[in-house]
């Protein structure tokens, strides 16, 4: 569903950093940023919360892992015990390399695929860039449109390239 | 705060240092007429310790180069001073020479008579062929740390021509690792794996390098940690700069266990017998805590407690990760020598003296070396072009743990 958004332009990441920051101290949301790079510190300065994504790599890698090692044991000595090199058939350092493999297979992909569903960046999405040149060289940032005049007043003083209302679907 | 801010020692450090290092060698003097073949097990021990706190402070700085990290480069004096000690530390390795009986059985005279099983190695170890070598590779890592050293004083007093001495810097870098690699591989054989000679491991090489950057990452964190509570290096050693230290130094504890157990499961699952006699002896009753305790010191305890993002910029928890990793790699290679020739392991004055030596030693010529110079380098392009990114610096204190 369509909302409508407050987009302020920029030309470098110092005056987006910097009206971040006043927006922040003064306790107003932002929706998001939009840059084309990476920009030190600017999570800090948008105050985000720490992302949960962590936890989806340790539950995989941990079922990985468990996988791995219940696996190569039912094969390896339940079903059918192998005698290899004379060692006992529950050769548990042997399963190791397969349940470290196992372990990382299963964290990354999870990994990728838990950020790509949250993104909403699965295959055969439409674009929505909400301003032209965000992924070439400029700066926005995005604030769900309010009653109240402070946070246009604020992007104003900020000298923005460019400040508009914009209805979008983000 | 002045860029230019020079470091200056108390001199009791010095007078301290000083009579550890008096001790040690009185203890050295004495043990090699006591007990020749301990001392100069503990010799080569202390010896290669410092060594290797030298050579990898030096692939400190090439890395940084060679990656292109402008991070790290106000922070750059400190492992240049760790490599400041390296002379002494070679001539400590090549006196080696005049103990060699005592701890080298290939170069006892017909040490390959009897022995089928190494007779092939009988070139390779060949004595005078050994020293050249060991003498090679020290020089030409004193050759690179004198480069890396003047090239670097020369970039603070010609601030005009600060890009050429940069790109030079790099170039020799690169030139560096290279040498490096091959050499620390063949120190690493001729020095340690050669007191057993009848053993082999093709990654013997990259285990004990993997152990001794370690050990650089560890005293070159832990100096940056106490300058910076000395009132030095405030902003080359930002909490920043502390948590990419400590995401190093987390990293490469972690490298060194994943060599250690690909070398241990290789031989294990192999089960091949002149391959297994390195473990089987260092798994043995009398060692196997020191084993254990290898492992649980190097790997299982940094890596818990440097897990959380917190803790790595927190400058108690990795004072003492890092003096934990310093006495980690002493251990390491303990459990690398000292098996060789030794039925159980010894810890006595002789040792702890020795040690306390060599350490003293490496910490005279470190702080000397880092008065000797603006303790941060005061016309990189590099530091130049961080200071212009101001926003980094108007970024309020990190409060919940956010990556930045």
């Amino acid at each position: 569903m369509a909302r409508e958004f407050l987009v302020a332009t920029y030309s470098d990441a110092n005056s987006l950093m910097k009206t971040v920051e006043t927006l922040r101290a003064e306790n107003l949301k932002i929706h998001d940023v939009y840059a084309p790079y990476p920009i030190h510190g600017l999570d800090q300065a948008m105050r985000l919360n720490r992302t949960r994504l962590p936890w989806v790599t340790l539950i995989a890698g941990l079922c990985g892992c468990g996988v791995a090692l219940a696996f190569q044991f039912y094969t390896a000595v339940l079903d059918w015990g192998m005698n290899v090199g004379g060692k006992p058939d529950n050769s548990t350092l042997a399963f190791l390399p397969i349940a470290f493999e196992l372990t990382v297979l299963a964290g990354g992909l999870a990994t990728v695929a838990a950020l790509l569903l949250r993104a909403r960046l699965y295959p055969g999405r439409r674009e929505c860039l909400i301003v032209e040149g965000v992924t070439d060289n400029r700066f926005a940032l995005v604030l769900p449109k309010s009653d109240s005049p402070r946070p246009r007043q604020i992007l104003e003083q900020s000298g923005p390239d460019k400040l508009e209302e914009k209805e979008a679907e983000l | 705060m002045t860029p230019n801010l020079r470091f200056k020692a108390p001199a009791l450090q010095y007078i301290v240092a000083a009579v550890l290092f008096l001790a040690g060698a009185g203890a050295a003097a004495y043990g090699l007429t006591a007990a020749p073949e301990r001392t100069w097990l503990n010799l080569l021990l202390d010896g290669f310790y410092i060594t290797s706190l030298a050579v990898s402070a030096m692939f400190f700085i090439a890395s940084q180069r060679l990656t292109g990290a402008r991070w790290s480069a106000g922070l750059r004096r400190i492992p240049e001073a760790f490599m400041a000690a390296l002379p002494a530390a070679a001539v400590l390795m090549m006196a080696l020479y005049f103990g060699r009986q005592w701890i080298y059985p290939w170069s006892r005279p017909g040490a390959f008579a009897h022995a089928p099983a190494i007779a092939g190695k009988v070139q390779y170890l060949a004595e005078p062929w050994v020293f050249v070598r060991s003498a090679v590779a020290l020089l030409l890592w004193m050759l690179f740390a004198w480069l890396f050293r003047r090239t670097s004083l020369a970039q603070d007093r010609n601030p005009g021509s600060s890009l050429a001495y940069h790109y030079r810097l790099n170039r020799y870098a690169a030139a560096f690792v290279v040498v490096f690699a091959l050499s620390f591989t063949l120190g690493s054989y001729d020095w340690i794996i050669s007191l057993d000679p009848s053993w082999f491991s093709t990654m013997f090489g990259i285990y004990v390098f993997a152990g001794t950057f370690v050990q650089g990452l560890a005293a070159i964190t832990l100096a940056a940690v106490l300058l910076r509570d000395r009132g030095f290096l405030t902003q080359a050693a930002s909490d920043h700069h502390l948590r990419d230290l400590g995401k190093l130094l987390f990293a490469f504890s972690t490298f060194w266990a994943y060599i250690w157990t690909c070398q241990y499961l290789l031989i294990w699952y192999g089960n091949i017998p002149e391959e297994v006699t390195h473990y089987v002896r260092r798994t043995s009753a009398p060692w196997l805590p020191f084993f254990l305790a290898n492992f649980a010191v190097n790997w299982i305890i940094p890596f818990a407690v440097l897990l959380g993002a917190p803790v790595k910029r927190n400058p108690r928890a990795l004072k003492i990760v890092c003096v934990l990793l310093l006495a980690g790699h002493w251990l390491d290679l303990y459990m690398l020598i000292m098996p060789s020739a030794w039925s159980a392991p010894r810890f006595g004055i002789l040792e702890a003296a020795i040690f306390a030596g060599c350490a003293a030693l490496a910490y005279l010529f470190f702080i000397w070396s880092l008065g000797a110079a603006p303790i941060t380098p005061v016309s990189d392009p590099v530091l130049a072009a961080e200071a212009l990114a101001t926003h980094r610096e108007s970024v309020p204190s990190p409060a919940t743990g956010v990556e930045p």
